[in-house]
């Protein structure tokens, strides 16, 4: 009995003390849920998809009722890359060759003509407009006062049309491994004449001075343009097989277009963050070309 | 009947305003290393924002060297093999057709595209490259009446390394002169030493002495490795040159090296002008000309 008594005296007075140990554990633990409320981090994670992709704006171009001999007037595409990813070598082709596929020489319908044929573009480190994708037909018949002097095998004349100028062009075929003549073999030669065409023979003399064949392959002989006194100065010269035509152009890169030394880049590369490129075009209507709408076409941007 | 008029001439630049550009994802499939004899199933996605469905052709290409450009990938090239690669894909899915956004939320589509890349025993030691080209087919009448419809497209670009040495080397063999009525010509033979195709090109100049008198180039060729090719360059030179001994400096560059050869040749060129002027005298000049000398002539009789 006295042994319980004394127990009961001793844990009441030890009651204090249990009291501000206990509160002390309660401040600490509050404390310490108040600091962790204020010092908890969430971590976010946000991957970006590896995304290659271009934008053009616009997305159409046209120029109507142009005089023949006549500029349209300079227009603007502006190249953004829209994806996450830098994008680089980017090229420009027009579908020339697909949509006037047959000489439109002859023809009083504007749509036997493509309209890509007549459009000339550069970029923004360039001050020249170059054509990129005219074709320029064999003249079937005889041009007067024309002398092929230059050339060794002549097989194919015409004229380079230039808004209101023009000059003469021709080409000698080259020989096949069995012998027969063809203009996408070795020893094919492209001329051209420097002098707008007056109808002398001064001015109806091509030249093939510092014009490169710079290879070929089953469909064209590519030629680089390097004089500089030439109208087709830094341009490419694609004569086909057959020597019916001559295509034209700097900035199509496509299949074994890039032979050609003279072809080029739009640009580089280009990063995601808001860069862009310029490109500048107009139209030069030739003389000569029926009235009328010219066939549509699609001037596709190609990157990598 | 105006506002019918509007309502068409609203709807004329819409016409125009299709989007058939294509993008892709991811730009760049990197397989790492592979083995000859082995095939590899490959997937990527093509994306369109057109309201309209259309049909996106696909293309195999063989790589570029140009793909080196990009960075990161800079120092890959020295084991670059230029074979041609465009002939080991298969594709399971050609065309593909994009589906049209949802106009309402403008999000744009993503489609898969399968493919199979079949690497022959043959194939060469060292980095190669394919390129998938797409080629939107674009609905006719989307194009308007006149004008020229611009459209934006990325190719995918796939890499792989076959494992093993790869060496980009070559040797020029000779240099001789060519037969060519119009100048001077020469034929350099040049082998491929190394273990991987490459493609080559020949700058060719003539010096008299420390003096060059012209420059030219040869066409570029693809060299399989072994393999022999003789490079024609022709000079059409502005003047003729006179009979004596000049140096042909004769380099080879394939991109990642190039290797070069001095000779010593006796030369004589023909010289061609290559356009001749018509000289044409004015009728009074020749009139004028004609009487000066009659004048001359009667006074020196008298």
């Amino acid at each position: 009995m006295i042994f319980m008594k004394n127990q009961s005296k001793e844990i009441i007075a030890s009651l204090p003390f249990l009291i501000v140990l206990l509160s002390v554990i309660l401040s600490f633990s509050l404390i310490s849920s108040v600091a962790n409320a204020a010092y908890n981090t969430t971590t976010i994670n946000i991957s970006i998809l590896a995304v290659g992709r271009i934008d053009l704006l616009p997305d159409f171009l046209n120029w109507t009722d142009i005089e023949p001999g006549t500029a349209g007037g300079l227009q603007t595409v502006e190249i953004q890359n829209i994806g996450s990813i830098n994008v680089t070598n980017i090229y420009a082709y027009f579908n020339t060759l697909t949509v006037e596929a047959v000489s439109p020489y002859g023809s009083d319908d504007a749509s036997s003509y493509s309209s890509t044929g007549v459009i000339v573009m550069r970029n923004q480190s360039e001050n020249r407009l170059y054509f990129n994708g005219r074709i320029e037909w064999n003249w079937t018949n005889t041009i007067s006062n024309l002398d092929l002097s230059n050339i060794d095998n002549p097989v194919a004349w015409g004229f380079f049309k230039n808004t209101s100028t023009e000059y003469v062009w021709a080409v000698g075929n080259g020989t096949d491994a069995n012998g027969n003549p063809v203009c996408n073999e070795t020893g094919t030669q492209f001329a051209i004449e420097d002098d707008i065409d007056d109808g002398t023979q001064g001015t109806r003399t091509p030249a093939t001075t510092t014009i490169t064949r710079d290879g070929g392959d089953g469909n064209y002989s590519y030629f680089s343009v390097d004089r500089p006194t030439a109208p087709l100065y830094d341009h490419c010269v694609a004569v086909n097989t057959n020597c019916t035509k001559i295509y034209i152009y700097k900035y199509d890169r496509t299949d074994q277009f890039s032979t050609c030394l003279n072809s080029a880049y739009i640009e580089d590369v280009m990063t995601p963050s808001g860069e862009s490129e310029i490109l500048t075009l107009d139209a030069y209507i030739p003389k000569g070309i029926p009235d009328g709408n010219m066939s549509s076409s699609v001037l596709t941007v190609y990157t990598s | 009947m105006k506002k019918l008029l509007l309502f068409f001439l609203f709807l004329l630049p819409i016409s125009y305003a299709q989007d058939f550009s294509v993008g892709v994802s991811p730009l760049i499939i990197d397989l790492g290393e592979i083995e000859k004899g082995s095939t590899e199933a490959i997937e990527f996605n093509v994306i369109t924002s057109s309201t309209e469905p259309f049909s996106i052709y696909l293309t195999p290409e063989n790589g570029l060297i140009d793909f080196f450009n990009k960075a990161g990938y800079e120092n890959l090239v020295y084991n670059y093999s230029e074979q041609k690669t465009d002939i080991w894909i298969t594709l399971l899915d050609n065309p593909v057709r994009a589906d049209p956004v949802d106009q309402s939320d403008g999000k744009s589509k993503t489609k898969k595209v399968n493919l199979l890349l079949n690497i022959p025993r043959d194939a060469e030691n060292g980095y190669h490259i394919v390129n998938i080209k797409p080629s939107p087919e674009i609905p006719s009448g989307a194009t308007g009446d006149v004008g020229t419809t611009i459209i934006g497209v990325v190719s995918v670009n796939i890499l792989f390394n076959i494992q093993g040495d790869a060496v980009r080397a070559g040797k020029i063999l000779d240099v001789v002169q060519a037969p060519y009525s119009k100048g001077v010509a020469f034929k350099t033979y040049f082998k491929n030493t190394g273990t991987t195709t490459i493609s080559a090109r020949v700058f060719q100049d003539i010096y008299d002495l420390d003096n060059k008198l012209a420059e030219a180039q040869s066409f570029r060729e693809t060299l399989a490795p072994g393999e022999t090719k003789d490079f024609t360059v022709s000079f059409q030179l502005e003047e003729t040159l006179p009979k004596k001994d000049y140096t042909i400096r004769t380099t080879v560059d394939y991109t990642t090296g190039d290797v070069s050869m001095n000779s010593t040749m006796r030369l004589e060129a023909v010289y061609y002008p290559t356009e001749v002027k018509e000289i044409s005298i004015p009728l009074w000049l020749l009139a004028l000309l004609v009487i000066i000398i009659l004048i001359v002539i009667y006074r020196w009789v008298r």
